[in-house]
């Protein structure tokens, strides 16, 4: 196993030893190579396929061609869950991570944009070239999701005009999802503006200015990525009780992928504390707290992949909410202990403003 | 109809949708203009004019940490702060002329906000007169280089965050009721006998028009941020400074000749806060403040008019805070790098960013 620490610079005075360097680079070249990169890889696999399958069910209609259009699209939300997390790098151009996902929309925003193309048959979102430059909404995910889920999904199985305009949207989406996932893959390439930036930044990059910048980033990531699910994917839909959960806040209630993509959302964080050089950081910190991180992620991602009801019934579960509830304490614990030794590990400094005193 | 921020950007997102938009509605999609202060991670100061689709418009470098900034009336013109201790304040013109850069006068240092007169004509800066350890307002005017023209009292120990009620006449200051020195750093000299306040001062006497103490079993509670929200309704966040364990309600509300009203939040939340509020802003229609919790990495929202407690939204290291043009909507600027927008009932859009934002944040358009 590679090491992340110059041992050459360890220096001891009598009991106390100072923290070796961290070698941001390495850090910076696992996380690429070894998580973000096969991560993207992964997902334009996934949205091949379900631009392929959704062009299959437009041309010959059929309830088998929607099940693999929905598994395909199954498959596309699960290898998206696992890089939803990094919100930087070429995702974050254009709008691009917005186009791919469109969420969280707690007015139904997107739900009615959809609804109106729909209605207004605005034959400008049938076309991948033309819908990328229509809202946001309308271009990712969660429009594909309600219209393979939503009301009137079941008429993609049959083949007159009404439903013709359906298909061909939902084609033009997936086609839209596949390019955008492709733009992104291809811009962390080898040898790509981004990958030099994030592998050697210098003092005049416009993003990463020294190594340090980018293990803060991948921080970011790992830990956002816990809070993600932790507040957003879970605490909101849970609300404090069952009368005030609202199970429609949820990401992807409609096609039953929400705990799914939690679970997708978890095992990216997981990968990239595992492969990414910070699981390393923390062992040399404090050994075992790794191991622990890791499995308290497991545990997790355990937890969400045993739930078997959809999420609308789940909130109103007594035994499904205090297992999830529990579940959020202990993805809180794993955060902060893991984010505090990483950050100590890796000599990274926070708390700029709650450490202030104004 | 009515046009809310994700129907910006869900609109906003493909340029060919902008251009065909008729102009009345382009127009209406111009995003919101944002100022603040910040570090980058070189620890490299300074204070920007910045939106979330293009980023910095317009930045200028601070010689050390900065703190809040004032928008002078009229919106063509913002000033940053230094933050405590310190001695600079700095008028940057949105457009592109010359930043004016002024000082505190000896033996005073600046607190990190000030406030302009209704008319843009002057502008009111919390400062330390620390020879005699009570706050002073410092009265510059803004169309002469920002020379100092005068000082009102303060009425207080280490006055903090002040505002202008809306007849234009009244400044609300709030007392944080902390003795420091700038000998002494940042050390609070006077903990056990700190005495906090609010008081409201007419800015054209100078005379103490109210002043509001907070009951004795509170007195450790440091009032130290405020927004004017709806009705001139001054809502203030405090750092509670007893001892470790309790936790104590932060926030209160208080209209000109009533008793200050502090409500608490939900058990778990208050705890949460972590006896620490870093910045209170109402919202664009002012019945709505939210209010930052940046050790607790929490944002609180609360009903004005019913004093009552909406809820939260979790941003680590969250403390900046600035109302959006919508209801109920606000910026989020955090020390860990993200900018946020957020609505009250705790939807949250995070946007990367380079820099550790600092306290305070404002709309500028």
């Amino acid at each position: 196993m590679r090491s992340f620490l110059f041992a050459a610079v360890l220096l001891c005075s009598g009991l106390q030893c100072a923290h070796a360097e961290t070698d941001h680079g390495a850090i910076a070249r696992a996380a690429l190579t070894g998580v973000i990169r096969p991560g993207y890889d992964a997902l334009t696999v996934a949205t091949g396929a379900l631009k392929d399958n959704a062009a299959a069910l437009c041309a010959e209609p059929s309830a088998a061609a929607l099940t693999a259009t929905k598994d395909a699209f199954a498959a596309a939300v699960d290898s998206w869950s696992k890089v939803e997390i990094f919100r930087f790098g070429p995702v974050n151009k254009d709008h691009r991570y917005e186009r791919l996902f469109y969420w969280p929309d707690p007015k139904g925003i997107g739900l009615r944009q959809v609804k109106a193309a729909l209605a207004d048959k605005d034959e400008t979102v049938t076309l991948a070239d033309t819908l990328a430059g229509k809202s946001v909404a309308l271009q990712g995910l969660t429009a594909l999701e309600y219209l393979l889920y939503g009301d009137g999904a079941e008429t993609l199985t049959s083949g007159d005009s009404e439903v013709g305009f359906r298909c061909s949207f939902a084609s033009s989406v997936a086609t839209n999802i596949d390019r955008i996932a492709r733009a992104v893959a291809e811009a962390w390439r080898d040898g790509s503006g981004y990958s030099k930036d994030f592998l050697s930044p210098g003092p005049s990059d416009p993003l990463y200015r020294a190594p340090k910048d980018v293990t803060l980033e991948l921080y970011k990531a790992f830990t956002s990525g816990i809070e993600l699910v932790r507040d957003q994917k879970l605490g909101k839909p849970l609300g404090t009780s069952p009368e005030t959960a609202r199970p429609r806040l949820a990401a992807f209630w409609q096609s039953g992928l929400t705990f799914a993509n939690m679970v997708g959302n978890l095992e990216g964080v997981r990968t990239l504390f595992a492969e990414g050089g910070f699981a390393q950081v923390v062992a040399e910190e404090s050994p075992g707290v790794e191991k622990s991180t890791l499995f308290d992620l497991g545990h997790a991602i355990d937890v969400l992949d045993a739930i078997d009801m959809p999420v609308t019934e789940a909130v109103q579960d007594t035994e499904q909410r205090s297992k999830l509830e529990a579940l959020r304490v202990a993805l809180k614990s794993a955060r902060d202990t893991a984010a505090a030794m990483i950050a100590r590990g890796a000599g990274l400094s926070f708390g700029f403003n709650a450490l202030d005193g104004d | 109809m009515q046009l809310d921020r994700r129907t910006l950007l869900a609109s906003l997102a493909g340029s060919a949708a902008a251009l065909a938009l008729p102009k009345a509605l382009a127009a209406a999609f111009v995003p919101e203009c944002f100022a603040a202060a910040r570090m980058d991670d070189h620890g490299a100061f300074s204070a920007a004019l910045f939106d979330l689709e293009r980023g910095d418009l317009r930045a200028v470098e601070l010689p050390a940490r900065g703190h809040d900034v004032a928008l002078r009336p009229g919106g063509k013109e913002w000033v940053a702060f230094a933050r405590r201790p310190g001695r600079f304040g700095v008028a940057v013109p949105v457009g592109n002329g010359e930043p004016v850069w002024f000082a505190s006068k000896p033996g005073r240092h600046f607190f990190g906000h000030g406030v302009f007169s209704a008319d843009g004509r002057l502008l009111y800066t919390t400062e330390n007169d620390y020879g005699r350890g009570f706050g002073v307002i410092g009265v510059r005017d803004a169309g002469a280089g920002y020379r100092q023209i005068g000082e009102l009292p303060g009425y207080g120990v280490g006055p903090h965050d002040l505002a202008l009620l809306s007849d234009g006449r009244t400044i609300v200051i709030a007392n944080g009721g902390i003795r420091t020195h700038p000998d002494s750093s940042r050390e609070e000299l006077n903990i056990p006998t700190m005495q906090p306040s609010l008081v409201y001062v007419d800015i054209e006497t100078g005379d103490l028009l109210e002043e509001q103490k907070l009951a004795a079993d509170l007195h450790q509670l440091s009032i130290r941020h405020l927004a004017v929200a709806q009705n001139d309704t001054v809502v203030f966040g405090c750092q509670f400074h007893g001892p470790e364990g309790e936790a104590p309600p932060l926030i209160g509300f208080h209209a000109r000749g009533e008793q200050p009203m502090i409500v608490p939040a939900p058990t778990a939340t208050q705890s949460a806060l972590r006896n620490y509020i870093g910045s209170v802003t109402a919202d664009a229609a002012g019945g709505i403040v939210a209010a930052s919790a940046p050790k607790g990495g929490l944002v609180t929202y609360w009903d004005v008019a019913a004093r009552r407690f909406l809820g939260t939204s979790e941003l680590g290291d969250g403390c900046g805070l600035a109302p959006t043009h919508h209801s109920a909507s606000f910026l989020l600027t955090s020390g860990d790098g993200w900018l946020a927008t957020a609505d009250a009932d705790g939807s949250l859009w995070r946007h990367p960013s380079r820099y550790h934002w600092d306290n305070h944040a404002i709309l500028v358009r």
